[in-house]
């Protein structure tokens, strides 16, 4: 029975096994000095943050199925290994950006990109959660 | 499965092993000539998932050697300048010795020649204000007069927020010793509300205004960003027509608010002087090349009580390159100081400034 969690959990971790099927949450955060971009979209609800507000609305099911169909084409694994095609965050020229994706197993945080500039790899899912702020 | 899973861990492990004992020898031979660039970086790269195989550092080496060298060939330009700049900081720091170190003399050089030292005398930079307002005079004197005050203040250990800080980082607050006079003002209407970030100020064909000699000037334009954009700069190496910083018209000089110090500006000059965001842009393990800066893995905004802890110890959130507000930052250390007169060293990208 052990030896059957073990590989299970082994499993949850490999590509394309189980790490989408049970996805909680899609996160996006952009943030400089006197700037915070934040949205977590829930299957039920969805929290959009900013320095000045707080908002919680209802997450409609296109909106998570459309989600949910974007992140299939993304290994989950190699969220934190993508290049940032643009660097001009280190000047403070761009907020700086990140995509975290939670599933029932663990949380996949991307590396750092600008906002408005994601890798191409994540580039359709990250528009769908950017137009909370435009 | 297991083995499929497996299998690439043992390569991994085993690749790290081999190849990184030839970095190794690299960082024993810092004290003598080589000096280790293994870690340097323009682009983020995350390297906690190999990291984490390894607990004494050498797979970051390795990995980011890689990334480096691909860097190299697609982006030759800038990011060969940025690699020159900083190869010539390190070496200068590392013909700095470190006080108390035994022995005074310098580090024996294979190729002969001296490595020069960072620049130890009192560094006084002209600054030429480049205002874009939409009306004359709507910049005022006053927030012109202010602001190079605060820079005087900031740069020569004059904050007086300065006591307040933990025992910790106390020892480490840099007088910095670099002064700032105000050589010129240009002034220019535009009713243009949002600049960008993407240097149309600095052109006087894209209604903005020309950049006035830079190697021997400090130039800040001084215009309305948008985007809630504070003020942003641009590091040493990047295009002579575009250096010096930019920083938004409310955020200029003594205003209103928690970014009404005029520490926006410090932040910006920061950068300008080749000094990286105190938690490196990235995870724990990538670095603001500050020896003696704490590790952190992201920004702290707002006024945050001490500690704040990231990467198992407390973020130095009063140092001017962190994101704090501009009553909560007050501090360059002893290697932020080294890293900036670096560049006025004999051979540096700043040096005409000092000759």
């Amino acid at each position: 029975m052990r030896l059957i969690i073990f590989i299970l959990f082994i499993l949850s971790f490999s590509k394309g096994i189980g790490q989408k099927s049970n996805i909680m949450a899609f996160e996006y955060i952009a943030s400089t000095r006197g700037i915070l971009n934040q949205v977590i979209i829930k299957k039920d609800s969805s929290t959009v943050k900013t320095l000045n507000q707080n908002k919680i609305i209802k997450t409609s099911p296109e909106k998570w199925n459309k989600l949910l169909s974007l992140v299939k084409i993304i290994d989950l694994n190699t969220l934190e290994d993508l290049k940032s095609p643009s660097d001009k965050r280190f000047s403070d020229a761009a907020l700086s950006a990140q995509l975290n994706i939670t599933t029932i197993v663990k949380k996949y945080e991307s590396s750092d990109f600008d906002h408005n500039n994601p890798p191409i790899e994540i580039k359709k899912i990250v528009s769908e959660l950017t137009i909370y702020f435009d | 499965m297991m083995k499929k899973f497996i299998l690439p861990l043992i390569f991994i492990a085993v690749t790290l092993i081999i190849s990184c004992e030839t970095s190794d020898e690299n960082v024993q031979e810092i004290n003598s000539v080589a000096i280790d660039m293994s870690d340097f970086y323009v682009e983020t790269n995350s390297e906690d998932g190999l990291g984490k195989a390894d607990n004494n550092g050498k797979s970051k080496n390795c990995q980011s050697m890689t990334v480096l060298n691909r860097q190299l060939k697609e982006n030759p330009g800038l990011y060969n300048k940025m690699y020159t700049i900083e190869m010539h900081t390190r070496r200068i720091i590392a013909g700095k010795k470190p006080d108390g170190t035994p022995g005074g003399g310098k580090p024996g050089g294979g190729g002969g020649g001296n490595d020069p030292t960072p620049f130890t005398g009192s560094v006084i930079i002209p600054v030429i204000i480049n205002i874009l307002e939409n009306s004359s005079g709507a910049v005022t004197p006053a927030q012109i007069d202010t602001q190079i005050a605060i820079l005087n203040e900031d740069f020569n250990d004059n904050n007086p927020n300065t006591s307040g800080a933990p025992s910790e980082f106390a020892g480490l607050v840099a007088n910095c010793d670099v002064s700032y006079v105000l050589a010129g003002v240009n002034r220019k209407i535009s009713t243009k509300s949002s600049w960008g970030t993407n240097d149309a100020m600095k052109h006087s064909s894209q209604g903005g205004i020309d950049v006035t000699d830079p190697s021997v000037n400090l130039n800040i334009w001084v215009c309305n960003i948008g985007g809630g954009i504070l003020g942003y700069a641009q590091f040493p190496g990047g295009s002579s027509t575009t250096d010096g910083v930019v920083i938004g018209i409310d955020y200029f000089g003594e205003t209103g608010g928690v970014y009404g110090d005029g520490r926006t500006a410090t932040h910006e000059v920061g950068h300008w002087l080749n000094l990286r965001h105190i938690w490196g842009d990235g995870r724990c393990r990538q670095d603001d090349f500050v020896a003696d800066t704490p590790s952190s893995d992201r920004s702290n905004g707002g006024c945050p009580t001490y500690p704040t802890v990231h990467c198992k110890s407390a973020d130095m959130t009063m140092n001017y390159m962190d994101y704090v507000y501009d009553d909560c930052m007050y501090m360059f250390t002893d290697g932020q100081n080294d890293r900036m007169r670096a560049l006025f060293a004999s051979g540096g990208v700043r040096e005409s400034f000092v000759n």
